[in-house]
């Protein structure tokens, strides 16, 4: 079914050697169309009634004013670069590279469009244009992080970008690279941002993807990670807001004692809907995974957090942990929470469990019996909790970044 | 300081306080002691604003205010402070964490200055001194995986930060060793003034060895059935309540 929405978002850029690609993935999303409520992917995040509903003007994207959006970037002393609608702004941007990282565009053909692959990244590539790709080169350790920061503008009118990223750490390298998407305008706008990432032998790679969006804004990330023997991969998603908010991630361990940690942090409040869909794929023996995800609803917002965990009949000697817990603020919040786990050996060791629960009431009488009022008491007791997430995040400048953010949604 | 007048109060319909009165003046030390189930916590709770309490009837006075018009933060505020009978565990929030709020927004309502992180840092080291309280231990999660004995402390050692005019110690020697509770006794002894009240709520005499009454009042089945002084206590560890009882059925 192509529906006239689909029809408005094809962008149909021109050249850059992606012509094949686009077309393939065309064809390909024209057949499949986005996916609806039927979708059991997307049930209970129905992002293409919304597109339907909201992106009703759309007519590509205008020239973003950029000296307005300088307000927007984060004062880091990280290596920055910044992307407006999908475009890498040399102005906004601040970086030298040391050695140990190549940035180039992005090379792609037809073969890497995957008829399975979901439909909006599917979409992404469709309208592929210029992605970038950075590569941690063989052997060195980079201490910086390095923040990709891509701002969607819809000051002028609606506006969609498809971001496309792909990120490889090759053998024994080490890096922390973040993902940051923020918004700009007041007009309804999509971020569809498709992120690769390849984790060779005995890398260690830490993936940060952080979203603080607008209440007019949808947004699906789609990331796919491939994590190669004695390799650690890992990942924390932090997300402050949106109108409605997908993440896909995907990570597939495909050689022995491969490891990946997935830790999740979602505030939301107002009307907002923030889901997390995870998957960890256990191809080969003794690899780990350890998965953490906490939420915490306020006002009518929803959350959704599902995670599948595969053991395949190869990966015996694994270990597979995963853990969701979640805090409702508000009797009008809610959170649909799913696990999933499939195990084809015989020989692991898997676990996963959620909780769901308000802020405990004699944590916060204790606190107020020392003076401590209602709104401090809630922030303390929220802060806490999703610190044990943030804390993940090992450079100080980048936890500090988010936990004002976070600092931020609690404030109201 | 503080004056309840026949205070009746219950928890899910069911009446506990049946008509409290006491008095507590400036300087003076009460100890509250009763059997199991006389309604000692319930006091506690009413007076810290716990609300699953609800006051059926009578006053409370503190300071000249009513007490219970005020949210437990305000009473914190005004001078209230409840060592706990099981202090509660907060993953993620250390007591040097959250005492910098509570002592700060505590000092504001006072209209004190602001302490800024040295002054409160120094304020905290000359205070762990009174419980002989560690460091670190202020730098774990609140609770969470302390002794019982380090959990008692800690509470003095808040107490001792809070500067409170009226401390109701609610069985806080419940659990504690002899050690634990001699130091205990020592904080409350060493923050004892002229111008501070102390309740202590306990079951045994024990404590009141170290920490020394003014007036013992035993309460039954919701209410005061007798005061005294310290002598009334140790008849009480001799000969248990049920005397008491007695008496009071016949009364």
């Amino acid at each position: 079914m192509a529906n006239s929405v689909l029809e408005r978002l094809l962008q149909k850029p021109e050249g850059n050697g992606f012509d094949a690609v686009r077309e393939k993935a065309t064809s390909l999303i024209k057949e499949k169309g986005l996916p609806g409520k039927k979708n059991e992917e997307y049930k209970y995040t129905n992002l293409s009634r919304l597109l339907e509903k909201n992106f009703t003007d759309f007519e590509g994207n205008k020239e973003a004013n950029l000296e307005l959006l300088k307000s927007k970037i984060p004062t880091l002393s990280t290596i920055q670069l910044v992307y407006v609608n999908g475009n890498l702004s040399e102005e906004l941007s601040s970086y030298t590279l040391p050695k140990g990282i190549e940035l180039e565009a992005l090379a792609a053909n037809a073969d890497s469009v995957d008829e399975n692959a979901d439909e909006f990244a599917l979409l992404n590539a469709s309208n592929l244009k210029n992605g970038t790709s950075i590569t941690f080169t063989k052997g060195f350790l980079v201490e910086t992080p390095i923040v990709i920061l891509h701002i969607t503008d819809s000051s002028k009118n609606q506006a969609a970008s498809h971001p496309r990223l792909a990120i490889k750490a090759e053998e024994n390298a080490q890096a922390t690279i973040v993902e940051l998407f923020l918004g700009n305008g007041d007009a309804t706008s999509f971020t569809n941002a498709v992120t690769e990432i390849q984790c060779k032998g005995h890398s260690l790679l830490t993936y940060i993807k952080v979203g603080n969006e607008n209440d007019n804004q949808l947004h699906v990330g789609n990331t796919k990670v491939d994590v190669a023997g004695n390799a650690v991969f890992n990942a924390i998603t932090a997300n402050f807001g949106g109108q409605m908010v997908r993440n896909n991630l995907r990570i597939a361990l495909h050689e022995s004692y491969s490891e990946a940690h997935l830790f999740g942090l979602y505030m939301s409040d107002e009307k907002e809907h923030i889901d997390n869909h995870t998957v960890v794929d256990h191809q080969m023996p003794n690899c780990d995974s350890n998965e953490l995800y906490k939420g915490i609803m306020n006002g009518s917002s929803t959350g959704v957090f599902n995670g599948k965990i595969y053991v395949q009949q190869d990966a015996q000697k694994t270990n597979a942990f995963q853990s969701n817990k979640n805090i409702l603020l508000s009797d009008n919040a809610a959170i649909n929470t799913k696990p999933q786990l499939e195990i084809w050996a015989d020989d692991v060791k898997c676990s996963h469990g959620c909780t769901t629960g308000k802020l405990d009431k004699e944590q916060l009488f204790y606190l107020k019996s020392r003076g401590i009022d209602e709104q401090s008491a809630k922030t303390l007791l929220i802060t806490a909790f999703a610190n044990e997430i943030l804390e993940q995040i090992k450079s100080k400048e980048v936890r500090a970044y988010v936990q004002n953010l976070l600092h931020n949604k609690i404030g109201g | 300081m503080l004056k309840i007048k026949d205070l009746k109060a219950s928890v899910e319909g069911k009446e506990i306080l049946k008509g409290i009165s006491l008095e507590v003046n400036p300087g003076e030390v009460h100890a509250i002691m009763g059997p199991n189930g006389s309604g000692k916590s319930t006091l506690s709770s009413v007076l810290a604003g716990r609300e699953e309490y609800s006051v059926d009837g009578g006053s409370v006075e503190f300071l000249g205010k009513d007490l219970l018009e005020f949210a437990p933060e305000d009473r914190a505020r005004e001078g209230l402070f409840m060592a706990f009978q099981y202090p509660v565990e907060i993953p993620g929030v250390s007591t040097t964490n959250f005492l910098k709020t509570a002592v700060n927004q505590v000092r504001e309502h006072r209209g004190l200055p602001q302490l800024d992180a040295v002054q409160f840092l120094q304020t905290m080291k000359e205070k762990m001194k009174i419980v002989d309280i560690d460091q670190s231990l202020l730098k774990r999660s609140l609770n969470e995986g302390f002794s019982g004995g380090e959990k008692k402390r800690n509470e003095i050692f808040q107490m001792a930060m809070l500067e409170p005019k009226l401390a109701i110690l609610d069985e806080t020697d419940s659990g504690l060793d002899i050690d634990a509770l001699k130091i205990v006794a020592h904080g409350v002894n060493t923050l004892k003034s002229p111008d501070n009240a102390t309740i202590v709520i306990t079951h045994y005499q024990r404590l009141l060895d170290y920490i020394v009454p003014d007036f013992v009042h035993v309460l039954l089945n919701g209410k005061i059935v007798k005061s005294g002084t310290k002598e009334l206590a140790y008849e009480l560890e001799e000969r248990g309540y049920d005397w008491i009882k007695a008496e009071h059925a016949n009364a």
